[in-house]
């Protein structure tokens, strides 16, 4: 399945040639997929491919709209080249928020195959469960889940409004409005009921996973995945001639920001296996030992090797990061990383705290 | 007394001038205009070219030819220095030199170490990148000629300089004059360097071999202290944390009537887990003393319900706090009878086996009485065992003995047969 947008500039040629074919490739994979599930009768795999790339997908957004506002808010000078592809990245938003509408009607409409705690049945015999039922229901979870697309809408529309108008930056107006600033900060009560997608394990509780990979504004995951698909984007765009403002001095800049926040994204999750593992407390330590068993090793070992080991080491010199091709193959490698953590955390949990590796 | 007075040296010759040219200074207005400034003189051949800017300048390196510096070389190679030295001392320190078992972890445990790993590391790195800046800049230098211009003062706030040195085989102050004009220098003027003295001052001098001196006592103490013995009182250099404002258990206190620092339990209430049950049940017998050994006031009969669970109980309880001395049989062989043994003190009375007859004809409140206040070297373990999970002990080990010493009646008769025949 792979329905991630790629937005294109606003040069109606290249979005013809380039958006035309991947929507048609995206839509024939999904429909292909669709019509795997129902023959198959396996709507979880369907369902967790669903969630795991819509959340891919809405990441990289997520990314690119925390990239801009902090460059509204620090004031930045340098990134005025590269910002206007962070605001078309991040009005991805938008349409791909949409695409969270099949999981919320299937909750509705009674499905358990990704979340168990919609099964009435199973609820009833899980203490936990039946104790957190007050809240952890599908009509609350659909509210909390729009929640969040109501916010982003408004920051979107505003970040669209800037790209529009073609007044020059000095005029006397706060760059970025106030009202989206709160709206920005607002997304914090969404992190805890981010989380509860990702993790679909309602029994296992720290806080640090929501730093991980919950917090939709101060996530590391995302704004990884933000700046990859930002430099990659940037590096494309460049070399078909379409930013020649954007210098070596830019793509340096960008790459130490990659560079930057994919250690973030390795301190956190470490810290977060360290804690666990340190306290050896049962109910959590059960989440990391199953990702280590049933053929989920080999997933978090590559995790381990493609999102940090192997790009600490390739993207630390200078020279990396101002040679083109180098950044672009990191970023790559980066972007795909992020994916197999959000499968890492997804899969193993989906219909249940414990599920085995399927390969297919 | 003789003086002599030596004759002052007269010198014929031409006075020595007491500063010679260091180079030139051209300032701008712009870092655009000192960048082609810098590209110019760099093309007509000058190699000792400097910048200062107030900020860092994009494309300075390039336009001055600067060689791509070593200094990253040298953070990695402390950053690694650091992670490896950090992560060999903490799996040699508390793997081999000192094993101390942790929280059940494996004595090298990679995860653990993680953390002071990161921090040496970052540390080295960090140490290397600051002295590596120093050594390779030749820092820190007492003086420099720049020092002396008045032009160049503003340069850390709004101007921007280039300076050749004389040095340079190419140097040619009026071309560098003509140069810099041209690409909009403000002004032009030549550096003079002190050379009437290049040695370091006395004052300098007599203060650093002090600064060392000094540095010597608090070493020489330590090792002092470490190799003599005191009666002196130590000291407290934090007074507020060893002696603390406070009073603490089974003390005095003048601030109540009574004198006691502890409070007595408001009448009328009860503590947690503190709830008045039927004294037989808690005490294991009806008088209102302790009964004498044969007395009939013993309970005969354990008072509430032997079920299986409580059984199970019982064993794991037996088997937490009775089991390390009375052993897990109850035959007064646990791990600490065994070890005390070995040891030979003398000290260690061994427990009797509680499949003895004098155990087993006591009645089950003396039992209870026994595991509540002890007997003999015996401590009483009413703090830390429930009188419920006392009875379940005293359930168990009515069991145990009955292992050792049933009668073919007490077992049922199905099972009885297939013991026959499995013997």
């Amino acid at each position: 399945m792979s329905h991630a947008l790629h937005p294109a500039p606003h040069s109606e040629a290249f979005s013809g040639k380039v958006a035309g074919p991947l929507r048609s490739v995206g839509l024939g994979c999904l429909v292909v997929a669709a019509l795997i599930a129902i023959v198959s009768g396996n709507a979880t795999e369907f369902w967790s491919a669903w969630l795991h790339n819509w959340l891919f997908s809405i990441t990289v957004g997520l990314g690119a709209l925390l990239f801009v506002a902090i460059q509204h808010l620090t004031k930045a000078g340098w990134s005025v080249v590269v910002r206007r592809v962070a605001e078309c990245l991040s009005v991805t938003i938008g349409p791909i928020a949409w695409l969270a509408v099949p999981i919320l009607v299937a909750l509705l409409a009674d499905s358990h195959s990704l979340f168990m705690w919609n099964d009435a049945a199973h609820v009833m015999e899980d203490p936990i469960l039946s104790g957190k039922a007050a809240w952890l229901n599908a009509p609350f979870f659909v509210i909390r889940t729009c929640d969040l697309p109501r916010h982003l809408v408004v920051v979107c529309a505003a970040v669209l409004r800037g790209f529009c108008s073609r007044r020059p930056q000095r005029r006397r107006r706060p760059a970025f409005p106030p009202a989206c600033q709160k709206r920005t900060t607002a997304h914090r009560s969404w992190c805890d009921h981010h989380t509860r997608i990702i993790r679909l394990d309602h029994v296992t509780r720290s806080a640090l996973v929501q730093l991980h990979s919950g917090y939709p504004i101060c996530s590391p995951s995302a704004m990884v995945a933000g700046l990859a698909a930002l430099t990659l984007v940037v590096l494309g765009l460049r070399k078909i001639g379409l930013l020649p403002q954007v210098t070596v001095e830019h793509l340096h800049d960008l790459g130490k920001l990659l560079y930057g926040f994919n250690c973030f994204w390795a301190y956190i999750a470490f810290s977060q296996y360290l804690l666990i593992w340190y306290a050896n407390i049962p109910e959590e330590t059960g989440w990391f030992y199953h990702r280590q068993i049933h053929g989920w090793a080999e997933v978090s070992l590559v995790l381990v090797a493609l999102h940090f080991v192997l790009p600490f080491f390739g993207l630390m010199s200078r020279g990396a990061k101002r040679h083109a091709p180098t950044l672009a193959f990191w970023s790559v490698i980066i972007l795909v990383a992020n994916w197999i953590d959000l499968y890492w955390l997804i899969m193993p949990s989906v219909a249940g705290p414990e599920r085995p590796r399927r390969d297919w | 007394m003789s003086t002599t007075v030596e004759p002052t040296p007269v010198t014929t010759d031409e006075p020595e001038p007491a500063s010679r040219l260091f180079g030139a200074i051209a300032i701008f207005e712009s870092a655009e205009k000192l960048l082609s400034a810098a590209t110019a003189l760099k093309q007509s051949g000058l190699t000792k070219l400097e910048a200062h800017t107030p900020y860092p300048v994009h494309g300075i390196d390039e336009a001055l030819r600067i060689a791509p510096t070593r200094l990253p070389w040298v953070v990695l190679a402390g950053a690694l220095i650091g992670a490896g030295g950090a992560f060999a001392m903490q799996h040699w320190m508390n793997g081999i030199d000192y094993p101390f078992l942790i929280s059940g972890k494996p004595l090298m445990s990679i995860p653990s170490s993680i953390p002071v790993t990161f921090e040496v590391a970052i540390l080295l790195a960090a140490f290397a990148a600051f002295f590596g800046v120093l050594l390779f800049n030749g820092l820190p230098r007492l003086a420099h000629p720049l020092f002396r211009t008045q032009v160049f003062r503003r340069v850390t706030s709004d101007q921007f300089a280039l300076v050749a040195e004389s040095d340079d085989p190419r140097f040619d102050e009026l071309r560098f004059g003509v140069i810099t004009t041209e690409h909009g220098a403000t002004s032009v003027e030549s550096i003079e360097q002190d050379v009437s003295s290049v040695a370091m001052p006395t004052l300098l001098k007599a203060a650093g071999v002090s600064l060392v001196a000094l540095a010597l006592i608090p070493p020489v103490l330590i090792a002092q202290a470490r190799a003599t013995t005191s009666e002196k009182p130590r000291i407290h250099p934090i007074q507020d944390m060893d002696f603390q404002a406070k009073f603490k258990a089974q003390t005095t206190s003048p601030f109540f009537d009574d004198g006691r620092a502890m409070r007595l339990q408001i009448s009328g209430t009860v503590a947690r887990g503190d709830m008045p049950i039927d004294p037989a049940i808690s005490t294991g017998y009806t008088s209102d003393a302790p009964p004498g050994p044969e007395s009939s006031q013993w309970l005969d009969s354990i008072p509430i319900s032997p079920t299986i669970e409580l059984m199970a109980r019982g064993r794991e309880r037996f088997n937490i706090f009775c089991a390390a001395c009375h052993g897990r049989g109850g035959d007064g062989d646990g791990i600490v009878t065994v070890r005390a043994l070995e040891l030979q003190q003398g000290t260690w009375v061994k427990p009797i086996s509680l499949h003895d007859r004098s155990v087993r004809d006591q009645p089950d409140g003396r039992l209870f009485n026994t595991i509540t206040n002890g007997v003999r070297k015996m401590p009483g373990y009413a703090s830390q065992i429930k009188p419920e999970d006392r009875w379940a002990i005293v359930l168990y080990l009515r069991a145990l003995q009955s292992s050792r010493n049933a009668q073919p009646a007490d077992v049922p008769a199905d099972v009885l047969e297939t013991l026959r025949e499995t013997n």
